[in-house]
């Protein structure tokens, strides 16, 4: 499953790293000073377990320059694919910087996001015969590293599709130390406003 | 948003002194002491602020967190500052890719070691110094990747976990111990506007 999930990753960071080198259609679209969000639904595979997590996800970006944003993302813990939810919360918090390769209307990034999730295991999956109390939430610090492509279609409008890979390891579980990895798609429609004009 | 274009636009100097800059931070903690056995990853944030070309300063506070034997993990919560000297190449501009630089800092700890779903911990407040070296990747005139080294030396009371037949004991003895630990980090920042 890890490597199948790191396989995907470097798959589309491969295609779309790729597809920065290609000449973009330079026209007057300027990056700088953009403000952007979008709101949206995202899988997450995760790598060391057999579920897929379903989040709603947030996110607002902000562009000081044409290469560089701020971008600050939510994601709120909905279910898994599971008959019985792996988690009663598992919500993350990210913050970080994303560089933009080339210029115009079409961009591929690469960010790097540290941040935090706050989980609690699903006690409906405790047996009434254990030994163990109750696990507390616990905020398990996170690596985030992601990249994807935005097209923006006109002064307030974007289409995006981004991969996220996320590091942490939830101590608070039923057994040992669990490592909560996941990739994550995301896609859709955003909005953005440019701020300098 | 626009505040922060027209502060940036109308303080702008030959000079980096005085210039402020906020970041985040992913952070790799090795050899964290006996019992812990795997590499610690933490997160946090910082800002800077410069005094002159060649010396900067970073503020910052983080959380650290390491798995143990067992259901044993330990967490650190940092909060500390450090100074940074430029020997060469201080200047941030990006035809010059790499900055290094010494470090040297001080920083407050508070270590939690649990053992998860029992209601079994140790906790410590410590004081502890750091040292290393890094090199900041300047990305574009205002923008950095940082990554440093630093082995970061607790001065504190003693806390540690041994195995005792099946379970893990916790201990905690008083009196002062030295207690480290190596730290890589990864930043990302951004200047935001100079001081003065």
């Amino acid at each position: 499953m890890v490597k199948k999930g790191a396989f995907i990753f470097v798959l589309f960071i491969s295609y779309f790293m790729s597809t920065a080198l290609f000449a973009q259609k330079k026209n007057d679209f300027k990056r700088d000073g953009i403000i952007k969000a979008s709101l949206t639904i995202t899988p997450g595979i995760m790598l060391e377990k057999d579920a897929i997590n379903s989040y709603l996800h947030g996110f607002l970006e902000y562009y000081p320059e044409k290469s560089i944003s701020l971008r600050g993302e939510a994601y709120f813990y909905t279910g898994d694919d599971r008959k019985m939810k792996m988690f009663e919360w598992h919500h993350f918090l990210l913050f970080g910087g994303v560089y933009h390769f080339g210029e115009g209307r079409f961009d591929t990034f690469i960010g790097l996001e540290p941040g935090i999730s706050i989980t609690k295991i699903n006690t409906s999956l405790m047996s009434e015969k254990t030994d163990i109390v109750e696990p507390d939430p616990e905020v398990i610090p996170l690596i985030t590293v992601s990249t994807g492509v935005n097209y923006y279609i006109s002064n307030f409008f974007h289409v995006f599709l981004s991969f996220h890979y996320i590091n942490g390891t939830l101590h608070n579980s039923l057994t040992n130390s669990e490592s909560i990895d996941e990739i994550r798609i995301s896609g859709g429609l955003g909005f953005n406003l440019d701020l300098k004009n | 948003m626009i505040l922060f274009n027209i502060v940036y636009a109308y303080s702008q100097d030959s000079t980096d002194a005085g210039m402020i800059s906020l970041g985040g931070r992913n952070t790799f903690s090795f050899f964290g002491g006996e019992n812990i056995n795997t590499v610690g990853t933490g997160m946090g944030g910082q800002f800077r602020l410069r005094l002159s070309d060649r010396v900067n300063t970073e503020w910052y506070a983080d959380i650290l967190s390491s798995k143990g034997e067992g259901r044993l993990y330990r967490r650190d919560y940092h909060i500390g500052w450090s100074v940074f000297y430029y020997p060469f190449n201080y200047k941030s501009t990006p035809s010059k890719l790499l900055r290094p630089f010494l470090e040297g800092g001080h920083c407050f700890d508070h270590t939690e070691m649990k053992i998860s779903n029992e209601n079994r911990d140790i906790q410590r407040l410590s004081s502890a110094v750091q040292l290393g070296f890094g090199t900041h990747f300047d990305i574009t005139e205002r923008a950095d990747l940082t990554v440093k080294s630093q082995y970061m030396m607790h001065l504190g009371t003693n806390v540690h976990a041994h195995k005792e037949e099946r379970n893990i004991e916790l201990e905690k003895h008083e009196g002062g111990a030295l207690e480290g630990h190596l730290l890589v980090t990864i930043s990302f920042n951004y200047q935001i506007f100079h001081l003065w």
